[in-house]
């Protein structure tokens, strides 16, 4: 079974995601933030990330951009999440090193997408 | 309900929490970066995760503060008072379609199109003068409590609660080692860490350790408590259901109560195998005690979280400036103990906010800055937490009080007329009682300090007001740290053991026919006389109607009494032994005995034996002293009775013979005795009593009168070293406090004049002149040839004709030489005059010239430079202990402590004896 | 059942404890009238025990005492069915029982066996019965030659008249 990563600062959002991605058979694990991202990260390297940008502590980016740099950081599909408002960040996130991004509210349908893009599925 | 709205609910809920409190702080610091990103960050979580549950109506009034937010975060906009006013209004509304969310598990019909047109002007930088003092929004329902989700879930540090199990070896590794992911029941790994079925709890906890597992799941989780600033720093924390910390508490409060009995037993084994490994029970089960009492333990600041943005609202709808301290926040308390400070402390702030601070045109009329202050300070202090609210406004309105206790016919004027203010202030917290004119929705319902103290009394603590006219007033409480174990003292009555909460014991005393303190009795009411003050005395064995053990009979030999306190009324218990004191664990009692007041709980001891802990405010209500103590002074006020209250002093009324009621000054009498006539002899014509080994004189008041044969006769001891002397009286009446006005009349030998107590026409007795009725050379014999030493020369200064009639014989009596003057400008005469005095002691306030007046005016080159010099005063706090000493005083006594006075003056001429 | 229990659990056939038709009871017999107790209400059974004397407790409240490491409240049954007391030489069995978490010990002359009886055979309160067991009995079970009363526990328990006193 593939393994995902859900970095987010809500539960919420963490739980509806965790429930999406076990329907997709992944086995999920999740973070609230970029620092618990890394540690997470450092235990065992994901298969796929789904990526907050807003979030305390260390932020979306600043992870991707770590993550990368990591030995192994270059394997984790990473899909990160955006609102209308983030629009101006797509282009950084892509360039930092994110494979597709995806819009908040997304739901089963839309991960399954992205995620086929990617590869993943 | 849904799990995924219930999980929403909680997350936004705690999300505008922090909300509040960090836009104040915005609106204090508009230059933060880090605050405008977090709090940028939260409601666009918020408006995010509306989008995730499909709830349009609370996304849109998201978005729109969202977009106000960029624009402070861009800097496009300048943070002001009137734009953060809008946000907590939307944020406002937010928490109202919350809980209408909650009740419904619907958003409610209609939009906020006002609020988010507000919005979107704000935005654009057009926001209307008009808003800016916005009508006070509808108080918005309290925000969900998350009964719904997880009821109170705890947030407990990963750190602590692995340290609590880890001090518990468990059975085999596999305690310890994470469970797989499976083991978590399918839904919540978020919310509820383990949900076992109560029952199974105490066998499942053990196998299952999802704590690590949950961590892993989780990524460890970040401290996100209320003031999100730490979360740089993060302690690890995990969510726990409340019930299986509550489980775990009792598990321990059991493991710790064995742990007792096998100690117990242990200390009566002389060897045993046993003896080290019980040892090391002993201490990892303290250690674990510790841990998870820690569990239970919150920063007080969680309970001040919504008081920036209260007080915050408050000054915007009253129009005053408010600044809001809080110290201490992280001083932690019981969880339980915070649930219940919650609202008292939030009435408290809003009292001070509302009557205390004054309108900043107010304060800078009375010389005070614009801005009011308003400071939260919680200390830990010796088992207890103490918690200050203080504020500077124009304290507690005495007459306003005054006015309302009347109205509310709680008092009488006669009554107030004999109360001090601080007395008087009390009276707020009697039921019922406001003296806001207006009732506003603020506070001012009547309902608010009555509530406060019982709340805070109910959980063993106490509320304390002090307050200054003009200046501020300030609030205490002081409550226990926890709830669940406690220490306790054991005391025996009866035969039967009972066990009493050591906070509410002031101090032990030994009552016995050998020792310094002997049970008296005042019109059958036992009292003790403990330093300088009355103590009422409560029987436990008549109070719980115990009968005599069997085969004893209840011998006088010994009581102890323990000092109690209840709320401002100090008294003492009467018990028959005392044990130690041990820690135990309050259980309730059934709920058939809930009824009776004078248990609070009942436990088990080591021994395994059940006792009852009792209630020392039951006891108190019992008595039916609750009055009398409700309107007694505080404790600070008592102890400096004596000394503060402008010469009133404890007098004894009694009746002898016809006539007026008779007085004298308490401290004057050593005893109250009751003498069987018929072991009266008469010796020289004298009648003379055997008393304590010597024979004791008695003497009339009226030297007509006629001692009678048999039955019990009253008598007042006077006693001087080991020489005592029993004044014959019919009838011991009272004791009372009064000040002292002796008209001087020189009518009779033995009267020293009248004066009007306790509202009659009483005679005061002249103790000297029946003291030398019975020793004709009490006073010293002036004929005495044999003098070798030089007798000490004492001058007494002291304006009042009364004190230096009571102190003259007192001095005497020691074998001073007394001359005694009326002020201190005849004292200054003296001087003049070539006159010497060994020691001079001198009253301090003095019409004329003042006694640190005349200290200065010797001590600045006089011929009494270096004479020592006491001062005699009514008032002894330290303040006036250093200024005495800065006049030039070499020492300080209290008026009525003739012992004291005795003394010093001994201490003093000994030591300029030493010193010459 | 403790160590405390004297006694046996009688199961018929190995049948389970409650089974289709039937119940088991705990018996006791208090001033010569035979009662019962639905096993599962049963914490425990005791002998003489060390009480605690409650002082400004009602008389029906014996004390309390420590029943490993958990306060019980003991409870006279005969006073609180307005008997006269138990004479002191007799010493008397316990039956504790659990009511709304609270644990009780009722105080009764002795225990008897563990009987299953049919639902079947269940009755309710005759007519006839004597009217000091009326107020807390369920019903009544008729066995060779004596009437066994069926204790309700809550009622029994139900103090607040009392409380009030």
């Amino acid at each position: 079974m593939k393994s995902c990563l859900v970095v987010d600062d809500s539960r919420v959002v963490r739980k509806v995601a965790r429930k999406i991605l076990e329907e997709l058979q992944f086995v999920c694990t999740e973070a609230e933030d970029g620092k618990q991202a890394m540690e997470a990260c450092a235990r065992q390297m994901p298969d796929a990330i789904l990526l907050d940008w807003n979030m305390p502590v260390m932020t979306g980016i600043e992870f991707l951009r770590r993550l990368r740099k990591m030995a192994g950081g270059d394997q984790p599909k990473v899909v990160f999440c955006t609102t209308e408002n983030d629009l101006a960040h797509i282009q950084e996130a892509l360039s930092a090193g994110a494979n597709e991004y995806i819009m908040k509210p997304f739901d089963s349908d839309i991960i399954q997408t992205k995620f086929e893009q990617v590869g993943l599925l | 309900m849904d799990d995924l709205l219930s999980e929403f609910l909680t997350e936004t809920n705690e999300n505008l929490s922090v909300l509040d409190v960090e836009l104040v702080r915005l609106e204090q610091n508009p230059n933060n970066p880090e605050l405008l990103s977090n709090i940028f960050r939260l409601v666009h979580t918020i408006k995010g995760t509306c989008g995730f549950l499909g709830l349009p109506r609370l996304e849109k009034v998201a978005h729109a503060s969202e977009n106000v937010l960029g624009k402070f975060r861009d800097g496009e906009l300048t943070i002001n008072p009137e734009a953060v006013s809008l946000i907590l209004q939307a944020l406002d509304a937010i928490k109202g379609l919350l809980a209408v969310l909650e009740a419904t598990e619907a958003e409610p019909p209609g939009d906020d199109l006002p609020l988010i047109e507000r919005l979107n002007a704000c935005a654009e930088g057009k926001l209307a003068a008009a808003s800016a003092a916005p009508p006070p929004p509808p108080p918005p329902p309290e925000p969900v409590a998350p009964a719904v989700a997880a009821a109170d879930a705890d947030r407990v540090s990963l750190e602590e609660l692995e340290a609590a199990w880890n001090a518990a070896p468990g059975p085999s590794g596999t305690a310890l080692t994470p469970v797989a992911a499976e083991s978590a029941p399918a839904d919540d790994p978020a919310q509820d860490l383990v949900v076992p079925e109560p029952e199974t709890a105490p066998a499942a906890a053990p196998s299952r350790m999802p704590v690590p597992a949950a961590a892993q799941a989780n990524g460890g989780g970040d401290d996100v408590r209320d003031q999100p600033k730490e979360s740089a720093v993060a302690a690890q924390t995990i969510r726990v259901n409340v019930d299986l910390l509550e489980n775990l508490m009792t598990m321990v409060s059991e493991l710790v109560l064995t742990r007792n009995q096998l100690l117990q037993i242990l200390r009566s084994q002389k060897e045993s195998e046993f003896a080290a490994p019980l040892q090391r029970l002993n201490h990892v089960t303290s250690e674990l005690q510790e841990g998870v009492m820690k569990t239970r333990m919150q920063p007080i600041g969680n309970a001040w979280a919504k008081l920036p943005r209260l007080v915050r609202d408050l000054a915007h709808e009253l129009g005053k400036k408010i600044d809001l301290q809080m110290l201490g926040a992280d001083t932690e308390l019981d969880r339980q103990v915070l649930e219940l400070i919650k609202d008292p402390l939030t009435h408290m702030v809003r009292n001070s906010a509302d009557h205390g601070l004054e309108t900043p045109a107010e304060r800078l009329k009375a010389g005070k800055s614009e801005t009011g202050r308003v400071t939260l300070n919680a200390y830990h202090e010796g088992g207890h937490i103490i918690i200050e609210i203080q504020d500077d406004g124009k304290g507690l309105a005495i007459d306003k009080i005054k006015a309302k206790a009347l109205q509310n016919g709680i008092t009488t004027e006669a009554e107030l007329a004999a109360m001090s203010d601080q007395q008087i202030i009390q009276f707020i917290m009697k039921p019922g009682f406001s003296t806001a004119t207006k009732v506003t929705s603020v506070s001012g319902r009547g309902v608010g300090m009555d509530v406060v103290k019982t709340n805070i009394e109910k959980i063993g603590g106490t509320v304390e007001i002090k307050s200054q006219q003009g200046r501020g007033s300030t609030f205490v409480i002081k409550i226990p740290l926890t709830l669940a174990i406690v220490s306790a003292l054991i005391v025996e009555c009866a035969g039967e053991r009972f066990a009493i909460p050591q906070i509410s014991v002031v101090e032990l005393v030994r009552a016995a026919a050998d020792s310094e303190h002997t049970i008296e009795r005042l019109k059958g009411t036992p009292v003790l006389r403990l330093r300088n003050r009355l103590l009422p005395l409560v029987s436990l064995q008549e109070l719980l109607r115990l009968e005599d053990e069997e085969g004893k009979t209840k011998t006088d030999d010994e009581t102890f009494i323990v000092v109690t306190q209840v709320g401002t009324y100090t008294f003492g218990i009467m018990v028959d032994r005392v044990f130690d004191t041990e820690e135990i664990v309050v259980k309730p009692v059934a709920p058939i005995l809930r009824h009776i007041e004078m248990f609070s709980g009942n436990t088990i001891l080591g021994d395994g034996s059940v006792i009852m802990i009792l209630d020392p405010n039951g006891i108190a209500s019992a008595t039916g002293e609750m009055a009398m103590g409700s309107e007694a002074v505080t404790k600070e006020a008592m102890a400096v009775q004596a000394s503060r209250n402008e010469d009133k002093m404890a007098l004894l009324l009694f009746r002898a013979g016809a006539g007026a009621p008779k007085a004298v000054p308490l401290s004057l009498v050593a005893r109250l005795e009751d003498v069987d006539l018929t072991a009266v002899e008469m010796s020289n014509g004298l009648p003379v009593v055997q008393y304590r080994g010597k024979l004791m004189p008695l003497v009339p008041i009226d030297p007509a009168f006629i001692l009678g044969n048999e039955g019990r006769q009253p008598v007042l001891v006077f006693a001087d070293g080991d020489r005592s002397m029993g004044l014959i009286v019919d009838e011991i009446v009272d004791i009372v406090e009064e000040k002292l006005v002796v008209q001087l009349t020189a009518e009779r030998p033995g009267l020293m004049g009248s004066a009007i107590i306790a509202g009659k026409a009483t005679e005061v007795i002249d103790a000297g002149f029946f003291l030398t009725q019975a020793y004709k050379d009490w006073f010293g014999s002036s004929s005495d040839a044999f003098e070798e030493e030089k007798t000490q020369r004492v001058l007494l200064v002291d304006d009042s004709p009364f004190f230096r009639n009571l102190l003259t014989p007192l001095l005497s009596v020691a074998g001073y030489d007394v001359t005694a003057v009326e002020n201190a400008t005849d004292a200054l005469a003296l001087c003049e005059a070539g006159e010497t005095f060994d020691v001079i002691v001198s009253d301090i306030e003095m019409p004329g010239m003042s006694g640190f007046d005349f200290a200065q005016a010797i001590r600045r080159g006089s011929r009494w430079q270096d004479v020592p010099l006491v001062a005699l005063s009514s008032h002894a706090t330290p303040r006036d202990l250093d200024r005495g000493r800065q006049a030039g005083f070499t020492d300080y006594v209290a008026k009525f402590d003739r012992d004291a006075l005795l003394y010093t003056l001994q201490q003093t001429l000994s030591e300029q004896k030493g010193a010459a | 059942m403790s160590p405390n229990a004297k006694v046996p659990a009688k199961k018929t056939r190995g049948e389970e404890v409650v089974s289709g038709g039937n119940q088991d009871y705990v018996t006791m017999t208090i001033a010569d009238q035979l009662f019962g107790i639905p096993v599962l209400q049963v914490q425990d059974v005791l002998g003489h025990q060390k009480i605690t004397r409650i002082p400004l407790a009602p008389p029906e409240v014996a004390g309390s005492l420590n029943l490993r490491g958990r306060i019980v409240t003991a409870i006279d049954v005969r006073l609180r069915l307005n008997l006269p007391g138990r004479l002191r030489n007799k010493p008397g069995m316990s039956i504790v029982v659990d009511l709304r978490g609270e644990l009780y010990s009722l105080m009764v002359d002795s225990v008897g066996e563990v009987l299953s009886l049919s639902n079947d055979d269940f009755e309710r309160n005759p007519a006839t019965l004597d009217p000091r067991w009326r107020e807390v009995s369920t019903g009544i079970y008729r066995l060779n030659g004596q009437l066994m009363v069926v204790l309700d526990v809550p009622r029994l328990l139900n103090f607040t008249t009392m409380e009030a006193a």
